[in-house]
């Protein structure tokens, strides 16, 4: 047991508390002038702003498409379990590395994307995806559900096959269409699953770094930002210790709630059955 | 009746395989282009309208990226990281997870919960402190630098895992031990880790494929070019001048096979452990 111990207080609790006080330490003394600073900074709502729609926008859409999908994978067709097994790869795949292919992808002059838009007449096939705030945000977004659909899915497919057929059955003999079915039936019955896997990803998709940072770092300026990444610019690249930790605690917190939150679901229906 | 339900669940069939499509378009495309690229030449990766196959695969490409880029090294220095993370994180979870799994103390509930939780971190939170600390401890672009960072990263799922592993063995066997004479330490190695032996192999693999896969830390806590792991060697070589992007399409393609080939050995049971936290 204490080998563990030792390694979790040395490396994650210490950090946690040298963060926490840095934040409010000046000169020996308590302030909360760090905390004002970072939040007067001009970029900040800015990047609140783009850190919530990335979080909240990016689960649901990928919330939404593994709905579609596992819905679809689970009405058996033929080759469903190649398809269930060829789901896997974009989540097996180092996420920093399928992001540089991506970023290949996206490539303005010689990028596959924008030739295939193009051809299909959809634009010019001149965009330069990464070079802009809303297009760059839309590449990430693309990436990262890329790479989140796959456990999405098979979260909400496990789900999905754990209900008994007889309730169908019992439905269809009742007179009840497919459509049905799913809104008074699935659905309600699925309600825990997806408050648990929405709660996962939110958390997920928040401290999200290689994908912003390989596509765009955040630029042009901070156009592309979220919390995480420009925490990570401010120490890093702008040299602003302190502040990023003021910064860092600020996540921290958001972090924290969304953990507890998804601790008590997980322990809940863990004693509930 | 019969007849009617049987082609009212095969059009669904139908139409669920038609949706499914161009879902499964978007998701290999990226892997149909890691290997066009990777076998193009150089004037074909550069060239408009874009190819969408080589007119001449250059399978050399594979030979060749490893003298063009520090392929090697990269892949050098991702191997050692993630080994030492893994043997670090494994030496440590299993006496964790023993101690939870069956010895009840003080506190346990409170050390369940925060594994819990700290699983959502990311390493961003830390980041400073924890840079400063490695510089501190003189272990800054070092490996084990990172090996230590990764493996307390990765111990607390390690610990979540085999717990349940070890909660589900029967404490006979074990009983039976102790009557022999047998101590507890003895127990765990001779009898309970032959036992859990999937569970253990299910942490090995995850803790070398996070390791391997991480980014952030990677990025930050190494800076001389022959030590990077690959995750950022790779990034880092986009973005100089004219990117050879074969190549380095090729070098993707190497970097990713490991833990693309260890991932499907674990898949079950690294579902099993996610959905079961979110399905029961």
């Amino acid at each position: 047991m204490a080998p563990s111990l030792v390694l979790l207080l040395l490396i994650i609790a210490y950090p946690i508390w040298m963060t926490f006080i840095t934040s409010f330490a000046a000169d020996g003394g308590f302030t909360l002038e760090r905390y004002q600073s970072v939040i007067r900074e001009e970029a900040f709502p800015e990047i609140l702003l783009q850190s919530a729609i990335w979080t909240f926008g990016g689960t649901a859409l990928i919330f939404l498409i593994g709905l579609v999908l596992a819905l679809c994978l689970n009405e058996n067709f033929w080759g469903f379990r190649t398809a269930r097994l060829l789901l896997l790869l974009p989540w097996a795949t180092p996420i920093a590395i399928s992001a540089l292919v991506w970023r290949w992808i996206f490539n303005d002059q010689y990028g596959i994307l924008n030739y295939i838009l193009y051809r299909l007449k959809i634009t010019d096939g001149k965009t330069a995806w990464l070079a802009f705030g809303n297009t760059g945000f839309l590449a990430n977004m693309v990436v990262e559900i890329w790479s989140g659909l796959p456990l999405m899915t098979l979260i909400i497919l496990s789900g999905l096959q754990s209900i008994q057929e007889d309730i169908y059955e019992a439905a269809t003999v009742d007179g009840a269409t497919w459509l049905q079915s799913l809104w008074h039936i699935t659905l309600p019955l699925l309600r825990p699953v997806f408050i648990v896997a929405n709660l996962m990803f939110v958390i997920w998709t928040f401290n999200s770094f290689p994908v912003i940072w390989v596509l765009t770092r955040g630029g042009p300026i901070h156009s592309t930002d979220t919390l995480v990444t420009y925490i990570y610019k401010t120490a890093f690249q702008y040299g602003m210790f302190e502040e990023a930790t003021a910064l860092a605690m600020i996540t921290f917190v958001f972090l924290l709630v969304f953990s507890l939150l998804y601790a008590r679901r997980v322990f809940n229906e863990g004693e509930e059955r | 009746m019969k007849l009617l339900k049987r082609t009212r669940r095969n059009r669904r069939k139908w139409i669920a395989g038609l949706i499914v499509l161009p879902i499964y378009v978007f998701i290999l495309f990226p892997f149909y282009v890691m290997i066009a690229t990777a076998l193009k030449s150089i004037k074909e990766v550069y060239t408009y309208p874009p190819l969408f196959w080589s007119v001449q695969p250059q399978w050399e490409n594979f030979v060749q990226v490893w003298r063009e880029i520090p392929l090697g090294n990269f892949m050098m220095s991702s191997l050692i990281i993630a080994s030492g993370a893994t043997v670090l994180a494994t030496l440590c979870a299993i006496p964790a997870a023993y101690a939870l799994a069956r010895m009840s103390f003080p506190g346990r509930a409170f050390w369940l919960q925060t594994m819990l939780v700290s699983q959502m971190f990311s390493p961003v939170i830390i980041i400073v402190p924890l840079f400063k600390l490695i510089v501190l401890l003189g272990l800054n672009d070092s490996y084990t630098g990172l090996i230590i960072a990764n493996a307390a990263f990765d111990v607390t799922f390690s610990v979540w895992l085999l717990t349940s592993y070890f909660q589900s063995i029967p404490k006979d066997m074990e009983e039976a031990a102790f009557v022999d004479g047998c101590t507890r330490l003895g127990v765990m190695f001779r009898i309970v880790l032959p036992l859990a032996r999937p569970g253990v192999v299910t942490v090995v693999i995850f803790v070398f494929i996070t390791t391997w896969n991480e980014f952030m830390m990677a990025l930050t806590f190494i800076t001389s070019p022959e030590k990077k792991m690959i995750t950022v060697g790779l990034f880092q070589l986009v973005g100089k001048f004219e990117v050879q992007w074969n190549l380095l399409a090729a070098g993707a393609i190497f970097g990713v096979l490991p833990t693309l080939i260890l991932f499907m050995l674990i898949q079950k049971q690294l579902i099993k452990g996610l959905v079961a936290g979110a399905v029961k």
